[in-house]
């Protein structure tokens, strides 16, 4: 049954006259009957005095309520074009709205009104009357059904139109079973959107329960069941992730295992190449050492572009012409952390005696007794491979001249001509050139600078054993115990091979003449 | 051997005294007592060093008691001489010292020619010369040092002058056998062997520190 609603349009702009009014009136009859469904509508004037005469300010009429909408829009549209100060009133069956203005805005809100139906009571109250039955089952029994009908035929509303509040009231799906599918859809594809989270990115999916929660309020599907369903999707859900975590993590592994396969063969290849390249600067070294102790400086530069080229750490460089120069200029090992490059530079150069100054330093060092002399009791403490490298040094550079080997093997020819412990150590001396025969009023010690500090000098008369003297500036002397505790301890440390014949050992008559001939 | 117990913690106390009273007295310019106190120091290192060792201690120094001979110089420990050298070179400006000593010594080793028979008696250690120990005879210097009490006691003195009571004070007996007066202070001809201990000693240290 259509609901009629009066409606009445009257301007009360102060500012219009009344030509202009009727002018007004007439534009706004034209509008509206302009509207579908509105030319059959009669409109009524609404007439008043103004300035003595009768003048149109408004019209009244009746429309279906349908219309109102298409109404409302055609006069905010209206007020929008021109403002004018309007008086509207509709009157919705026991309903009257007023409304005075000249803002379209004002229509808008009553247009929305309008639009939900909810401005007309039948539609309201059988609206109401349809959701409380929804709520209660999510579907509307027949004898509820039959209800509804009664209160329709009771309001005047259509069967269509009743039809469709049914179908608002009861929300887009009309049965319960239907409900059901709807939420078991929903809830299916809400669980293959998760398992697609789940593959981006791990453990950022959310439990989909309260979003579904509401869905079944919405839906008014009874929680319990809705639930069930739920749950039933979680299980197929949650073995599903299991499995697939279990696959991932296998294949996570077997990609490990691939790329360190791959990691430690392109290592290799690394270090295969390192290597190389280690070699390769070796031999560099090498060749750039092979003429002096310290490369030129263009060899330096060639050395220092080939570690940038090959990639060598500067540790790794240095590491390696130490080596090099060890193994051209003859090792520098010590066990009491003593550095012996200063004693070979020294003997590279040929000073004799500064190398022998440099080697009791390097001795007292060694012996770590706060520069102390070495004495008898303290001898045996310098480390064999210390001594072992000191006498390495003076051998190489000396052209087997000097050392302590070669004096041991003066001492061990004396050994074998001298019978008397006294006169055989006078012998050594002497042999050494570092003493002259004594006299009644000379004893025959020569002072420390007289020494013979050249390659002329006796074989072994370098390096002295200087580190022995507490005094030295007015004679080299070196007492009988010491002397004795220094062999022995030589022989320990490096001891001569175990065959010699005089035969075999012409130096030593040699030598022994030639101290003697300094002598006299 | 000379043990080294110059770290032992009564030692050290003590030897902080005695070391702060040194700077004391080299502040105030006293540079007599400064000296005496110096040589009490080696003195007393000495003596540590042979009770360090106590069974070695008669065999080496028999007759005497320790005094700063050839090899108790070669064993005095290098903490202490660079002690006390540090402190008559702070007060003197570098003037006195051992280091300023050593520095003397070892130009004179360049020059200085050497002969072993002659040196002790004709000509004197150009050291003794360079650092105003000698006696001073008519127009030339003769190989005998001056009486402990005539050295000059001021930094009007000739560089390294002082510390000089190290050398002075030996024994009597020794002094006599050096051509002195038995008064174990000095006159007589200086002993090169203890010079150049000290100085060779004094040498080895400055390698050690380096």
């Amino acid at each position: 049954m259509a609901q009629n609603i009066a409606c009445l349009i009257k301007f009360v702009d102060p500012q219009l006259k009344h030509d202009e009014l009727d002018t007004e009136v007439h534009y706004l009859t034209e509008d509206l009957r302009d509207l579908d469904g509105m030319s059959q509508i009669r409109f009524d004037p609404i007439l008043e005095v103004r300035d003595a005469a009768e003048t149109r300010v408004g019209i009244r009429f009746f429309a279906h309520s349908d219309l109102l909408v298409s109404i409302l829009r055609r006069l905010r549209d209206r007020l929008y074009y021109k403002p004018l100060e309007t008086w509207f009133l509709f009157q919705i069956s026991d309903l009257n709205l007023q409304i005075r203005t000249d803002q379209a805005e004002d229509l808008v809100d009553l247009m929305a009104t309008a639009q939900s139906g909810l401005l007309f009571s039948p539609v309201r109250d059988y609206l109401a009357e349809a959701e409380t039955y929804s709520r209660t089952q999510g579907e509307l029994s027949p004898t509820e059904l039959d209800n509804l009908n009664l209160l329709r035929q009771r309001l005047g509303l259509s069967a269509e139109q009743a039809e469709l509040l049914n179908v608002r009231a009861v929300g887009p799906y009309k049965t319960q079973a239907e409900k059901r599918r709807y939420f078991d859809e929903t809830t299916a594809a809400e669980f293959s959107r998760l398992r697609q989270i789940d593959a981006d990115q791990p453990f950022a999916a959310k439990d989909p329960w309260p979003v579904l929660q509401e869905l079944a309020e919405n839906l008014a599907l009874p929680i319990p069941e809705a639930e069930a369903i739920y749950q039933q999707h979680r299980q197929r859900y949650d073995e599903a992730k299991l499995k697939t975590e279990q696959q991932t993590a296998k294949t996570a592994v077997d990609a490990s295992l691939v790329a360190e396969t791959k990691a430690a063969d392109a290592h290799q290849d690394q270090v295969q190449q390192a290597r190389e390249h280690l070699e390769q600067y070796l031999s560099l070294c090498r060749q750039a050492m092979a003429n002096s102790l310290y490369p030129s400086e263009f060899d330096q530069g060639r050395l220092d572009q080939a570690r940038r080229l090959w990639d060598i750490s500067i540790d790794e460089a240095l590491t390696i012409e130490i080596a090099v120069r060890n193994e051209l200029y003859g090792s520098l090992e010590s066990a009491a952390g003593v550095d012996y490059s200063r004693l070979r530079d020294l003997l590279l150069q040929q000073a004799w005696q500064e190398a022998d100054m440099e080697t009791e330093a390097v001795i007292l060092k060694a012996l770590d007794r706060d520069m102390q002399p070495v004495t008898a009791a303290t001898v045996q403490r310098l480390p064999a491979i210390d001594l072992a490298t000191i006498d390495a040094l003076w051998n190489r550079y000396s052209n087997k001249r000097f050392g302590f080997r070669a004096q041991q093997q003066v001492h061990r020819s004396q050994q074998q001509i001298q019978q008397d412990d006294r006169q055989q150590w006078l012998a050594f001396q002497q042999a050494l050139g570092w003493r002259e025969p004594p006299s009644l009023f000379y004893q025959g010690y020569r002072p420390y600078h007289d020494l013979d500090f050249s390659l002329e000098a006796p074989l072994g008369h370098l390096p002295t054993w200087r580190w022995c003297c507490p005094s030295l500036s007015d004679r080299y002397c070196l007492s009988l115990d010491v002397m004795a505790a220094v062999i022995h301890h030589l022989s320990l440390c490096m001891p001569l091979d175990p065959v010699p014949t005089p035969a075999v050992d012409p130096t030593a008559p040699t030598v022994l003449t030639g101290g003697q001939t300094r002598a006299v | 051997m000379l043990s080294n117990t110059f770290n032992s913690p009564t030692f050290n106390s003590h030897l902080e005294e005695s070391l702060s009273e040194l700077s004391l007295l080299l502040d105030e310019e006293d540079w007599e007592a400064a000296d005496r106190l110096t040589a009490d120091l080696l003195l007393d290192a000495v003596v540590q060093n042979y009770s360090g060792e106590p069974g070695l201690s008669p065999e080496t120094e028999p007759r005497h008691r320790p005094h700063l001979s050839t090899e108790a110089l070669a064993g005095l420990p290098c903490q202490l001489l660079h002690a006390l050298d540090d402190r008559w070179q702070r007060a003197s400006g570098g003037h006195f010292g051992f280091s300023a000593q050593l520095q003397v010594y070892a130009a004179t080793l360049e020059t200085i020619d050497f002969d072993p028979a002659l040196r002790n008696w004709s000509t004197p250690h150009p050291f003794f010369e360079e650092v105003g120990w000698l006696m001073l005879l008519s127009l030339r210097p003769v190989g005998f040092l001056r009486f402990y009490s005539w050295l000059d006691f001021d930094l009007e003195a000739p560089r390294g002058h002082l510390p000089a009571l190290w050398y002075w004070r030996v024994p009597r007996i020794a002094s006599l056998q050096m051509g002195g007066f038995l008064t174990g202070q000095g006159g007589g001809f200086g002993d090169l062997a203890r010079l150049d201990a000290m100085m060779l000693r004094l040498s080895r240290c400055h390698q050690l520190g380096g």
